[in-house]
């Protein structure tokens, strides 16, 4: 942990000097991160990988402003949060949309990704109960159960009170327990 | 501890958040209720599924696409960028690089004479090439009046390349004039143009390859072909020609001669322009009040033997002279 903050600082540091190949280091290091909580959020592999750019470019221009009290992991967590969300609130967003029934039933993206969870059912339930979830629960189970976040990590990802993360945590766990009832032995 | 309290727990108890007292509580109540022990199994499952979830991978080209599109950004965001961001950081760096630079330029600027001259002098030329231009206009059709209307009517570029050839005969006028100056000068803010008359029947014609020495030389060449007083007068009067009268006054101790000369012109309301030193002895150029003309010739005459070479023209009120002193 000690070390990989220590390589997020050298990192920082060498996209603020404008190393060439700093970008591209932090977009090979953190792509599947961001990826993953864009895509578990808005259900749309193509919606998720414009998000996850718009997430890295965002870093590339704002660097200078990022001063370096929460780690880099974190503050593009943070952004990617923030732009999923946001997108999920326009109105366009809000309508059905054509495919996401298909995409949901899809794999994570690899073709060996279940290792515990084999393709089927099951798979296909679990993504449309976290996509059935509300997005503001959503974001919280995505972030601590998909993605390992703490609590602390998740207010400040948030910008939530501790309190609420636990609460709305614990209420999205309970719902997707409702919905995965049938599957559980 | 209720069904309800025990089960609002359970996220903790998942996340291993709970303080001690709340973990004894829970465990003491899912010990005694099989409903709750239940429910916990089933949320502890659904949680374990979630954690078990594959990682999502960003699709292939993601890292290829991504640079690709960052260098797309347009190009004044890029500038921007580049320049200023971080802002906190490069703004006062950029600041304080501009005033250093100005504060250097300033510093040399100040220490630089000669930069001060030639700046000076770029102001004062274009009126010196005017001159020449109308002094071409009226002179004879020599072979060096040709040449010098050439530089004068030579395609320019606009700005200060327009000027850059003036200043670079002048200066070394200035140079020269300077090494040929032993005492110290009062600054002088005149035309050059106005200064050079006196000094185009010196012996001496070195600069005849610039343009105010092809000036000289032209001047020169009027003067063997006898101008008249006319010629000089209405030359006077458009300005090509300095007003000056060249006299000479032959003395035994030309250094005491100018002191008191200058002192008589002083009590005459004139004025000493500058003083020169030639291989022919000093020249003093001197200015005094029209009125006052009349009375300095007649105390000059006093001091030695005076020839007058030029008679004034053109005055305004004042006359000016350029005074030879030598034995």
């Amino acid at each position: 942990m000690r070390e990989e903050a220590a390589d997020e600082r050298d990192l920082v540091a060498r996209l603020r000097a404008g190393d060439a190949g700093a970008f591209e280091d932090l977009v090979r290091r953190y792509q599947h991160r961001v990826f993953g909580v864009a895509v578990r959020m808005l259900a749309s592999a193509a919606e998720a990988e414009e998000i996850a750019q718009e997430v890295f470019l965002r870093v590339h221009r704002s660097i200078g402003e990022f001063r370096g009290e929460a780690r880099l992991s974190t503050w593009l967590y943070a952004i990617a949060s923030r732009l999923c969300l946001n997108r999920l609130a326009t109105a366009d967003r809000r309508r059905p949309r054509e495919g996401d029934e298909t995409l949901l039933r899809l794999p994570s993206g690899v073709p060996d990704a279940s290792a515990v969870l084999e393709r089927g059912e099951l798979e296909a339930a679990l993504h449309e109960a976290i996509a059935g979830l509300p997005e503001d629960r959503r974001i919280v189970v995505v972030l601590r159960d998909l993605e390992g976040l703490a609590y602390e990590d998740i207010a400040v990802v948030l910008d939530l009170e501790l309190g609420t993360v636990r609460s709305r945590l614990h209420r999205a766990r309970l719902e997707l327990k409702a919905k995965l009832e049938r599957f559980l032995p | 501890m209720t069904h309800d309290e025990a089960r609002d727990l359970f996220s903790a108890r998942a996340d291993d958040a709970l303080t001690a007292a709340e973990r004894r509580g829970l465990e003491a109540h899912l010990a005694a209720c099989a409903e709750c022990r239940r429910e916990w199994e089933g949320f502890a499952r659904t949680v374990g599924l979630l954690r078990a979830v594959e990682p999502a991978r960003a699709p292939t080209g993601f890292v290829d696409r991504t640079l690709a599109a960052a260098g797309r950004e347009p190009w004044p965001a890029r500038l921007w960028r580049r320049l200023f961001v971080p802002w906190t950081v490069k703004l006062p760096l950029e600041v304080a690089a501009a005033l250093l630079v100005a504060g250097f330029a300033v510093l040399i600027y100040e220490r630089s004479p000669e930069l001060q001259q030639a700046a000076g002098r770029r102001v004062a030329a274009p009126p010196a090439a005017d001159a020449l231009r109308e002094g071409q206009a009226t002179g004879p059709a020599s072979e060096s009046g040709t040449r010098a209307r050439e530089l004068a009517d030579a395609p320019r570029p606009s700005g200060e390349l327009a000027r850059a050839p003036r200043p670079l005969a002048t200066d070394r006028l200035e140079a020269r004039r300077k090494a040929e100056r032993p005492l110290a000068e009062p600054k002088r803010e005149a035309a050059p143009a106005t200064r050079e008359a006196p000094r185009r029947d010196e012996p001496d014609a070195r600069e005849s390859s610039d343009v105010a020495g092809l000036f000289r030389k032209e001047q020169s060449e009027r003067a063997a072909g006898e101008p008249s007083r006319d010629q000089a007068t209405a030359a006077a009067r458009q300005g090509e020609l300095p007003a000056a009268a060249v006299l000479r006054l032959a003395t035994g101790d030309p250094v005491t001669a100018g002191r008191e000369i200058e002192g008589l012109v002083m009590r005459l309301g004139g004025r000493v322009l500058g003083r020169r030193q030639t291989d022919a002895g000093p020249i003093l150029d001197l200015a005094v009040p029209e009125a006052a003309w009349p009375e300095l010739r007649r105390q000059l005459g006093a001091l030695g033997p005076l020839s007058l070479e030029h008679e004034p023209a053109g005055t305004d009120g004042t006359v000016q002279l350029s005074l030879r002193l030598g034995r």
